[in-house]
């Protein structure tokens, strides 16, 4: 192996391993289009894109409460996965269930439009963006069974609210208002 | 420096223990029980899959994401037990980007997840000068990641917005801060702090830009390697405190800065 004479990588690799020299080449054109353009990634061309647009101060903000059993899940006592995975999807529902599939429309349908015909992409849009079955009790059904059976706990009752907050001077939140989003409840015999 | 059998035992037993503590954190497929939502706009590469319901594949089957979950255990182990078999880190890789597929659809996580995607590629090629070429790669990879997250906060504006870290701040942490308003930990205090002092959140985005820009020394020399570890740490613990995000499963791609020994050299 030359280490002293081609230090520089593409030049090495060129001499002593072209396919992997072409892939290099792509990978760069790549990892530039998925930066510049596409603005995300696009496996396996991976981009951090995140945090580097401007972020746009709002009055105030959206987010949600979960109750297990008339009170707030201790959710910051899980493992921090394991209580993202918990936080993202109730969010996510709430968020759904407001502006269904608005923010994937304005960011892929109409590009996807232009490139495939207006037709294909509804038709891909339909099935990749929207989730005929989402319901209360589908939902529910599934937040039980992932809390019950990874935290050995028995939930008789689910309930989301999603909370409208807004940031004081000193930076601290204060709870404006509060809408249940969903109650599930499990018939007990 | 560590000679490949070394470095194949020691990256894999990093994957072994991200694998435990992804049990521990109820992220594994046959964990999930069947999520309802997934997160398509994440990635276009996974509309392919989607579209033809592969994942429901996985999901609908207990059985099967059962067995997806142990053969991953299973081949991660068969990597550190039998070192220079180059068909367990094949397996491996198969299995590793189709579990990132699947857990991105029930935690839309993908950005600190794909650490995990680059450091297991190289010990696929059984001939040691690919290995070395291939892990090289994945170095350069590993740097141009952080180099270019730098210029595209400069390329996208928020590096020069005064209140921009303040709102991302505010944008980010609403969740966690509305559920520990009530505490008044040292954390939760400096978070409300950089809120209320825009200026001074904004300095610190301004230092970590700097900071993700420092990586363009990984292409020209392989000396501060070290440094650049330093950094890597120092950049993702800061993000986990101050902005609650976590790195656990990105962490691994930091082998990528260890130098493979060769008999030849």
């Amino acid at each position: 192996m030359n280490t002293s004479k081609n230090n520089l990588f593409l030049i090495k690799v060129r001499k002593e391993w072209p396919a992997l020299y072409w892939f290099s080449l792509v990978y760069i054109l790549g990892v530039l289009i998925c930066a510049f353009i596409i603005k995300s990634t696009v496996t396996p061309f991976f981009v951090f894109p995140m945090y580097s647009f401007v972020e746009k101060p709002t009055p105030i903000y959206e987010s949600g409460i979960i109750e297990i059993n008339g009170y707030p899940l201790a959710k910051y006592n899980f493992p921090k996965e394991k209580e993202d995975i918990i936080v993202v999807n109730y969010l996510r529902y709430i968020h759904l269930k407001h502006k269904p599939y608005n923010d994937m429309k304005s960011m892929y349908l109409n590009k996807l439009a232009k490139l495939i015909g207006q037709k294909k992409a509804t038709d891909l849009y339909e099935k990749l963006f929207t989730y005929p079955d989402l319901n209360d009790i589908n939902f529910g059904a599934w937040l039980k069974r992932y809390l019950e059976k990874n935290n050995s706990m028995n939930i008789f009752s689910i309930k989301i609210y999603r909370t409208t907050l807004e940031y004081t001077k000193n930076g601290e939140v204060k709870v404006l208002n509060k809408v249940q989003e969903l109650s599930y409840q499990v018939n007990v015999k | 420096m560590l000679n490949r059998k070394l470095l194949t035992q020691f990256t894999f037993a990093g994957y072994f223990i991200l694998l435990l503590w992804k049990t521990y954190n109820a992220a594994l497929i046959s964990q999930a029980f069947n999520p309802v939502l997934t997160y398509p706009g994440l990635n276009i590469t996974y509309w392919i899959p989607l579209f033809f319901n592969f994942h429901k594949l996985f999901f609908e089957s207990y059985w099967l994401s059962i067995a997806l979950d142990i053969t991953l255990f299973v081949s991660c182990l068969c990597c550190i037990i039998f070192p220079k078999k180059v068909i367990y880190p094949r397996i491996f890789v198969i299995l590793i980007y189709l579990y990132h597929f699947l857990y991105t659809q029930f935690l839309a996580y993908q950005p600190y997840a794909i650490g995990l995607l680059i450091p297991c590629i190289p010990f696929i090629f059984e001939k040691d000068y690919k290995f070395k070429l291939a892990f090289e790669f994945g170095r350069y990879v590993f740097c141009g990641l952080y180099f270019l997250s730098g210029i595209l906060k400069l390329y996208n504006g928020a590096f020069f917005h005064a209140n921009n870290m303040s709102a991302s701040l505010k944008a980010t942490l609403t969740e966690f801060l509305q559920y520990n308003s009530s505490s008044s930990g040292f954390r939760v205090e400096g978070m409300e702090y950089l809120i209320s002092h825009s200026e001074l959140a904004q300095l610190l985005f301004c230092c970590a830009t700097l900071l993700e820009l420092s990586f363009l020394v990984g292409f020209i020399t392989k000396k501060f390697d070290w440094l650049l570890a330093v950094l890597f740490l120092f950049f993702h613990f800061s993000n986990s405190y101050l902005l609650d995000i976590p790195f656990a499963n990105h962490a691994i791609i930091l082998v990528l800065l260890i130098k493979p020994k060769f008999e030849e050299e």
